[in-house]
C-alpha cells in the first residue's frame, strides 16, 4: 500500500492583495493553510484584511513573520501582499528554509529581483510563482505544440486584454482637481479584485500582469526574450496618466531560436468586452498554426435584469489552481522545477524592464 | 448616370452591375463611351492602361497594389490633373462590411480615440509570389492601420523570424530573404500615443487563410475574427471550421463608394495621398528590418 503522501502545512504571508493565491494552494488536499502572518508595523487596513481572511479560515493571525515560520511547523510560505513587499517576505521565508508561493509581479526593483534569486538558491528552496499557465486553453496548445501538430514554432503572438475599470476615464480631472491617488484607489478596488497593483508604488499593467502571457510564451515555445521593443500609453484611465504609468503597451519580441512575437496587453476599461477582457493566442509555425481563445471552455449566461459588470460568458472546467498545486508538490517531492519557478519568473521580470527602458528610449533593447 | 467600364472581367461586371446604384456597368477593351474606368486587381503592366485611361479623360478606381510605387502613383496623378479627371486608389479591404463597421463606431465616437490596432493575416505560401515587394496584403493592412487610427505614424519597428524551421525531413537551415516566403511583423507608433501591430505571414499550409482585426479604444472595442465566425462541419474525425465569409460584398461597396464620389464631386485626391503614406511606412519597414532599429520621424 503507498505511503499517504506527505501534507505541507501553510503560512500566508499576508492576504491583503490576491488571496486567491492562498485559496487556490488550499484548494489541493496536500496544502494546509495553518497561520497567517504579517509585519506589526502595517497599516491598520492591512492588518484588518489579514484578520477577516484568518477567520474565515479559523486559522490564527500572528504579527510576527519570524514566529510565525518558527513556531508553526510550515514549510511552505505563499506570499501575496502589496507589491514592493514581495521580495523581502519571500527572501525571509527562503532564509527559513521554506518552500514559497509567491504573487506577480516578481518584483519591483531590480535588486530585489536578484536578491530574490540569490536567496531561493541558496536555501534550496521551491519557488512557484503564481500562474495561468494550466488554463485548459493554454495547456491545449502547449500539447498540441509539443506533440508536433503544426510543427516548430516560429512566431507567437498574445493578446491579454483585462477589460476592467480603474476608476475614472483619462480626461474627466477637473482643472484645479489634486491627481488621483495611486494607494488610495488600489485599497478602495479591492472589493472587487481590480487591485492587482496594490502598494503605495504606482505599477503599469506591463508590471501588474505581463508575467501571464509572458508566461504562456515560456509555457509554448521555452524560448528566452532576447531583445524587446515596446510602446506603451496611460490611454483609458486618469490614475494611470496621474501616477505616470501605462494601462496599455505593446511589445515586439525576438527570442532565441530566431522566434518572433507579440504581445499586447491593457486594462482596457470593463466597456471593451463582454466578459472580462480578450485573451488569445495566436502561433505560427513551420508546418500550421493555431488561434486560441484563452477563456475557454465557456457558458454564455444572459438574464433579466443582469448587472452590466457581470461577465455574460463564464470561463468553466478550469483546474488551474489544483494543477499548480499539484506541480508545486511534485517540485517538493521529487526536488524538481516548478513551472514557474525563480529563474523563469526573474527572466520575465527581464523582459518587463526591458520593455519599460525601451519604451523610454524608442529603441529596441537587450535583455539582460 | 456614371457609364463605369471593368476593362477584361466579365464575372466581375455581371457581379456589380445588378448592385451600383447611379452607375451602369460594362466591359470594355478600349477607353471609350465610357465616364470611368475600375481596374481591380491589376498588376504591374495595367499602368500604362490606367495612363491611357486617363490621358483619354476617364476617372479610374485603381485597389491598392504593391507596385504602384512612388514614382507610377506621381505619374498617374499627373495625368490625372492635366485631364481634369479623378484618380483614385483604393483598399478592398477597407470596405469589408466588418471594417466599415468598426468605422462607424469610431466615426460615431462610440469606441474613443484609436489606442491599439492589431491585425493578423496568415495566407498560404501559395498565394504570395516571390518578391523583394512587400506583398500587397501586408501593404493594404498597414494602410487599414493608418486609416483606423486617423492619421500616418511617427515610430516604425519590424522584425521578422531569423530561421524558418522547414518541413520534417528537411535539414533546419537559415534561408536567405529570396528563398523565404514573408513573415513580417510591423510595430506602429502614432502621435498622441496610439499603436498598431501588423502581423502578415504567407506561411500556411494549402487552403484558406486567417484574418483578425482588434481595435481598442478609449471608450470601447471592436473585435472582427475570424476565429469566432467559424461555423462547424462533421465529416468524421475531428470538426472541421468553415468561415462565415465576408469577401463577396467587398468589391460592389468599393465601387459604389467610387460612383457615389464622383456623383458628389468629391476629389479622390486623399485616397492617393493615404497609399503614398503607406508606401513611407513600407519603406520604413524594409529599413527597420535591414538596421534593427526603429525608424522615427521626429516632429510629426
Amino acid at each position: 500500500m503507498p505511503l499517504p503522501a506527505t501534507k505541507f502545512r501553510c503560512a500566508v504571508l499576508s492576504a491583503i492583495k490576491h488571496d486567491y493565491v492562498a485559496r487556490g494552494l488550499a484548494s489541493h488536499p496536500r496544502f494546509e493553510l495553518v497561520v497567517v502572518a504579517d509585519d506589526p508595523q502595517i497599516p491598520d487596513w492591512a492588518h484588518q484584511r489579514n484578520e477577516e481572511f484568518a477567520s474565515a479560515w479559523q486559522i490564527p493571525y500572528v504579527r510576527d513573520v519570524e514566529r510565525a515560520l518558527r513556531e508553526f511547523d510550515v514549510q511552505v510560505a505563499i506570499v501575496s501582499p502589496e507589491a514592493e513587499r514581495h521580495c523581502d517576505l519571500s527572501i525571509r521565508a527562503a532564509a527559513a528554509g521554506k518552500h514559497i508561493v509567491q504573487d506577480k509581479p516578481l518584483a519591483t526593483s531590480r535588486e530585489m529581483a536578484g536578491r530574490l534569486v540569490a536567496a531561493v538558491e541558496e536555501n534550496k528552496v521551491k519557488f512557484l510563482m503564481w500562474n495561468r499557465n494550466f488554463v485548459p486553453a493554454v495547456e491545449a496548445a502547449r500539447r498540441q505544440i509539443a506533440a508536433g501538430e503544426i510543427g516548430r514554432p516560429f512566431a507567437v503572438h498574445l493578446d491579454f486584454y483585462f477589460a476592467k475599470d480603474a476608476g475614472p476615464p483619462k480626461g474627466t480631472r477637473q482643472p484645479g482637481d489634486p491627481p488621483l491617488d495611486w494607494q488610495a484607489h488600489q485599497i478602495a478596488a479591492h472589493v472587487d479584485g481590480a487591485d492587482g497593483g496594490l502598494g503605495r508604488e504606482p505599477l503599469g499593467e506591463l508590471a501588474i500582469e505581463g508575467i501571464y502571457p509572458l508566461g504562456y510564451l515560456r509555457a509554448l515555445t521555452g524560448a528566452q526574450v532576447r531583445r524587446v521593443f515596446a510602446r506603451r500609453a496611460a490611454h483609458f484611465h486618469q490614475l494611470y496618466a496621474d501616477s505616470g504609468v501605462e494601462d496599455l503597451a505593446t511589445l515586439s519580441l525576438e527570442m532565441e531560436g530566431g522566434l518572433v512575437g507579440s504581445l499586447a496587453l491593457g486594462r482596457i476599461g470593463a466597456s471593451s468586452h463582454a466578459s472580462g477582457g480578450e485573451i488569445k493566442l495566436h502561433v505560427l509555425a513551420s508546418e500550421g498554426a493555431l488561434v486560441a481563445n484563452e477563456a475557454r471552455p465557456e457558458v454564455g449566461v444572459y438574464y433579466r435584469g443582469q448587472p452590466a459588470k457581470e461577465a455574460r460568458q463564464r470561463r468553466v472546467a478550469g483546474d488551474n489552481d489544483f494543477l499548480l498545486a499539484e506541480n508545486f508538490a511534485v517540485a517538493i517531492d521529487n526536488d524538481g522545477d516548478t513551472i514557474l519557478d525563480v529563474h523563469a519568473s526573474h527572466a520575465i521580470f527581464a523582459t518587463i524592464e526591458a520593455a519599460l527602458e525601451s519604451c523610454r528610449t524608442g529603441q529596441p533593447v537587450e535583455v539582460s | 448616370m456614371i457609364r463605369l467600364a471593368v476593362f477584361g472581367d466579365e464575372a466581375l461586371a455581371r457581379e456589380l452591375a445588378p448592385r451600383l446604384r447611379g452607375a451602369a456597368v460594362d466591359t470594355r477593351e478600349t477607353p471609350d463611351a465610357c465616364d470611368a474606368v475600375l481596374l481591380v486587381e491589376t498588376n504591374r503592366e495595367d499602368a500604362q492602361l490606367a495612363l491611357r485611361c486617363l490621358s483619354a479623360g476617364k476617372h479610374v478606381l485603381l485597389t491598392a497594389q504593391a507596385w504602384l510605387s512612388s514614382d507610377v502613383l506621381a505619374a498617374l496623378s499627373a495625368a490625372a490633373r492635366n485631364a481634369g479627371v479623378q484618380l483614385a486608389v483604393a483598399n478592398p479591404d477597407r470596405f469589408l462590411p466588418s471594417r466599415q463597421l468598426i468605422r462607424q463606431q469610431l466615426d460615431a465616437g462610440k469606441l474613443g480615440e484609436p489606442g491599439l490596432i492589431r491585425v493578423h493575416r496568415w495566407e498560404p505560401a501559395a498565394t504570395s509570389g516571390q518578391s523583394s515587394e512587400l506583398p500587397t496584403p501586408l501593404l493594404r493592412d498597414l494602410d487599414l492601420a493608418l486609416w483606423l487610427c486617423g492619421k500616418p505614424p511617427d515610430v516604425v519597428y519590424a522584425v521578422e523570424p531569423a530561421i524558418v524551421a522547414l518541413s520534417l525531413g528537411e535539414r533546419e537551415r537559415c534561408i536567405s530573404r529570396s528563398e523565404m516566403t514573408t513573415v513580417v511583423q510591423v510595430h506602429l507608433g502614432f502621435p498622441g500615443g496610439g499603436m498598431a501591430l501588423v502581423d502578415y505571414a504567407d506561411r500556411l499550409p494549402p487552403g484558406e487563410g486567417y484574418q483578425s482585426l482588434s481595435v481598442i479604444g478609449s471608450a470601447g472595442a471592436a473585435y472582427a475574427d475570424d476565429h469566432q465566425n467559424m461555423q462547424l462541419v462533421y465529416r468524421g474525425g475531428g470538426p472541421q471550421g468553415v468561415l462565415a465569409g465576408e469577401q463577396g460584398q467587398r468589391t460592389a461597396l468599393m465601387t459604389q463608394d467610387f460612383v457615389d464620389g464622383l456623383t458628389a464631386g468629391r476629389d479622390f485626391s486623399p485616397s492617393v495621398l493615404a497609399w503614398q503614406n503607406v508606401l513611407t511606412v513600407a519603406d520604413a519597414v524594409r529599413e527597420s528590418l535591414a538596421s534593427r532599429r526603429a525608424v522615427v520621424w521626429e516632429g510629426r
